[in-house]
């Protein structure tokens, strides 16, 4: 019996570690966690690496190189061709993210309304971002061909001169940011359509009371109705572009003709998988991620700046 | 601890990527685009023999897209877990020589009673100081591949000299058919790519980007060689926008008389379009460089590291018996690494083989003589270059002024 209530002192007395309200406080972390450790996992090692990596000198083996502090960097931004690729990607980024924000606004204003066969519309424009790109590009490349292509049939056929698209400039450039902007651009239009069924309806009848035709509806209404998707859509393009999208040009142009098309992520590539310079390809992939966060900061400085204006 | 990290992220994610597991005793893993390709049948049946005969070894082969496979080999040899057996088209061999990457074969050469000495000269890309590092798989030596009906159509025999070719392909030019005389090289595609589509007018006219390590990207003949590419593009001779696999298919379907192309593109048009087939012919390109062309060699290196050297290498040295040798001729219809026949029984036996084994004895590698560390380098170069005079305004002197210079720069920069 003494045991048994000796037992339940014992009880009473052991506290737990950590109070309630501590208890409490730490729930939200953990269970943010695992969140936290994947982010960890796939993104600060990799870009840690990166950096570590591009303050050694290249090297083929399995050992890193020798450290050699930021001689990569300088390496890379005295290059000759840096500012051509700079100037190069800066072109290609604005030309996709104006045409994929143009289309998809345009495609989900025109799927946003109500007409026969409309599912099957809204499922055939996905079809461009679903489609593998090694298959797109293919098809790109034939439609656009200049001797047998569908394009250059049709122009010839209604008496223009055939175009050279992808060996001529700027022909070239125009061709890649339209491919790419059609692989891309069904993306934007499911998000622009899911924002436009947020807009609420009486903004509309409004504005239709006030006298506003189509065109200032779209300006006054729907616009501000895109704003936060238009910012997160733009956001998204410019640093997925700029930083990361190389394929659809290393296919259909290969950076050409003579460097035309060639923009800073296929050059990262060509450091890194044709050269063999793991260093000075993580030094110029740590550029490009340093361009990419002041564009960033200083899109969204001023989109915050003019909203608190507003 | 980063190093570490890297090799077991790196060796996790390629060994994910290739479908591979860790390398067990006696097992030899030799993943490589071959195995989807013309000689897979070939190689399975080296491999079937070499394990019938060596009990206690097992090969494990993967099969990976071409697309990628050379990014995916790289990051597994530099994340310290290769697989037994790596393959190389021949002008990227001589990076992972330099760095000493590969192991030395020749013992393996010497045990097997084979003399590399024997093989077509582009194996010289794979011998540094005196050491031989590769075995080679195929070799794939440019020759003309002309369609007879079609040449026979406008009463022309087949181009044996430029002048004769320039004439034919003026004659074949049918713009309302769609049709042309020759096939070369007409849209921007990668830098490989683009040094090797080149290859075939500048190794067939006698010129070389480089000799003995130095570039001679202005040359005379190199001049001649550029000027007649860019006359016979600008006259709309050949078709625009056509890469290198277009140039195939567009022989196969009649609309392009002659290609230079390699045995297997000969040997395909039987499957694609047997009408067109019987009538392709074969003889060495009829450019001023007397038959001269370039050519490519897949080979095979055991890399330093890899676990199971010893029978990799053997399993190499099988592919160079001389029934191997012979079967690969004679049941895939690929040139042989040996020469296992006289002169006399090809022309008897294999008659449209002639022109590629001669084209084979007179062929080298596009990759830069002297230079082949900067390989990459120097195809990105030349494709830059070529591509401004061929697509843009530059004048060809003026570009391959410029190619020279940047040779020269990038040259330097190595020292």
């Amino acid at each position: 019996m003494s045991g048994l209530r000796s037992q339940s002192a014992t009880t009473t007395v052991a506290a737990p570690l950590l109070g309630w309200t501590m208890r409490r406080r730490l729930v939200p972390y953990l269970f943010f966690a695992p969140t936290l450790l994947a982010l960890l996992a796939m993104y600060a090692y990799p870009i840690g690496q990166a950096f570590f990596v591009s303050l050694h000198r290249d090297s083929l083996g399995t050992r890193i190189g020798d450290f050699i502090g930021l001689e990569n960097f300088v390496a890379v931004l005295t290059q000759p061709l840096f500012p051509e690729l700079l100037f190069n990607t800066v072109v290609y980024t604005v030309g996709v993210v104006v045409c994929v924000w143009v289309l998809g606004v345009v495609t989900a204003l025109l799927l946003f309304r109500t007409f026969p066969g409309r599912f099957l519309a809204r499922g055939l424009v996905i079809l461009p971002w679903a489609v593998p790109v090694v298959p797109v590009v293919a098809s790109w490349q034939w439609l656009l061909n200049f001797d047998y292509g569908l394009f250059n049939a049709i122009t010839h056929g209604l008496g223009f001169d055939r175009l050279d698209m992808l060996a001529a400039s700027p022909g070239a450039m125009i061709t890649v940011i339209l491919v790419t902007s059609w692989k891309l651009f069904p993306l934007a239009s499911v998000m622009f359509l899911a924002a436009l069924q947020t807009i609420p309806d009486e903004l509309y009848e409004a504005a239709e009371i006030d006298g506003a035709n189509d065109w200032q509806q779209f300006l006054n209404v729907t616009l501000p109705g895109l704003r936060s998707v238009s910012m997160f859509v733009i956001l998204l393009m410019t640093v997925t572009i700029f930083g990361r999208a190389f394929t659809i040009i290393l296919l259909l142009t290969g950076g050409g003709p003579a460097g035309t098309t060639e923009v800073l992520a296929l050059q990262t590539y060509h450091e890194a998988f044709q050269y063999f310079r793991m260093g000075s390809a993580s030094a110029l992939g740590m550029v490009v991620l340093a361009i990419s966060l002041c564009i960033t900061t200083l899109y969204l400085t001023l989109l915050f700046r003019r909203k608190d204006e507003a | 601890m980063f190093e570490r990290m890297t090799k077991i992220f790196g060796s996790l994610a390629v060994a994910a990527a290739l479908g591979g597991a860790p390398v067990q005793a006696g097992e030899i893993v030799w993943p490589s685009y071959e195995w989807g390709g013309p000689l897979k049948d070939f190689m399975r049946e080296v491999v079937d023999d070499f394990t019938a005969a060596n009990k206690d070894t097992t090969v494990k082969i993967a099969s990976p897209n071409y697309g990628g496979f050379f990014d995916k080999q790289f990051i597994e040899v530099t994340s310290g877990n290769p697989p037994s057996i790596l393959t190389f088209q021949d002008p990227q061999i001589g990076q992972y020589i330099s760095a000493g990457l590969l192991e030395p074969l020749g013992k393996y050469y010497k045990a097997a009673g084979v003399d590399p000495a024997t093989f077509p000269k582009v194996i010289q890309v794979a011998i540094r100081d005196g050491e031989i590092y590769g075995v080679p798989l195929q070799v794939n030596p440019r020759a003309l591949i002309y369609n007879q009906a079609m040449l026979d159509a406008v009463g022309l025999r087949v181009p044996t000299n430029l002048e004769e070719f320039y004439a034919a392909l003026k004659a074949l030019r049918d713009p309302a058919k769609g049709q042309f005389g020759f096939a070369l090289l007409g849209t921007p595609v990668a830098a490989d790519p683009t040094a090797y589509e080149i290859s075939n007018i500048v190794l067939g006219f006698g010129a070389a980007f480089f000799e003995n390590g130095k570039p001679v990207a202005n040359s005379p003949k190199m001049l001649e060689a550029m000027s007649f590419y860019k006359k016979i593009f600008d006259e709309g001779l050949i078709p625009r926008g056509i890469d290198f696999m277009t140039q195939r298919e567009l022989i196969y379907s009649g609309k392009v008389a002659m290609i230079a192309s390699a045995p297997f593109a000969f040997v395909r048009a039987k499957t694609v379009n047997a009408d067109i087939a019987k009538h392709l012919k074969t003889r060495v390109l009829p450019f001023p460089g007397q038959g001269q062309s370039f050519t490519i060699m897949t080979l095979l290196a055991v890399p330093k590291d890899a676990k199971n050297k010893d029978e990799a290498a053997r399993l190499l040295m099988s592919l160079l018996t001389e029934a191997n040798q012979k079967k690969l001729v004679e049941k895939y219809a690929s040139l042989p690494i040996r020469p296992v026949y006289a002169a006399a029984d090809i022309q008897a036996r294999f008659p449209d083989f002639e022109a590629f084994l001669q084209a084979s004895n007179l062929s080298a590698s596009s990759a830069p003589q002297g230079a082949e560390s900067l390989a990459p380098q120097i195809n990105v170069a030349i494709k830059r270059h070529f591509e401004s005079f061929v697509y843009g305004n530059v004048p060809v002197k003026a570009a391959l002024d410029n190619m020279q210079a940047e040779f020269e720069r990038l040259l330097a920069s190595r020292r």
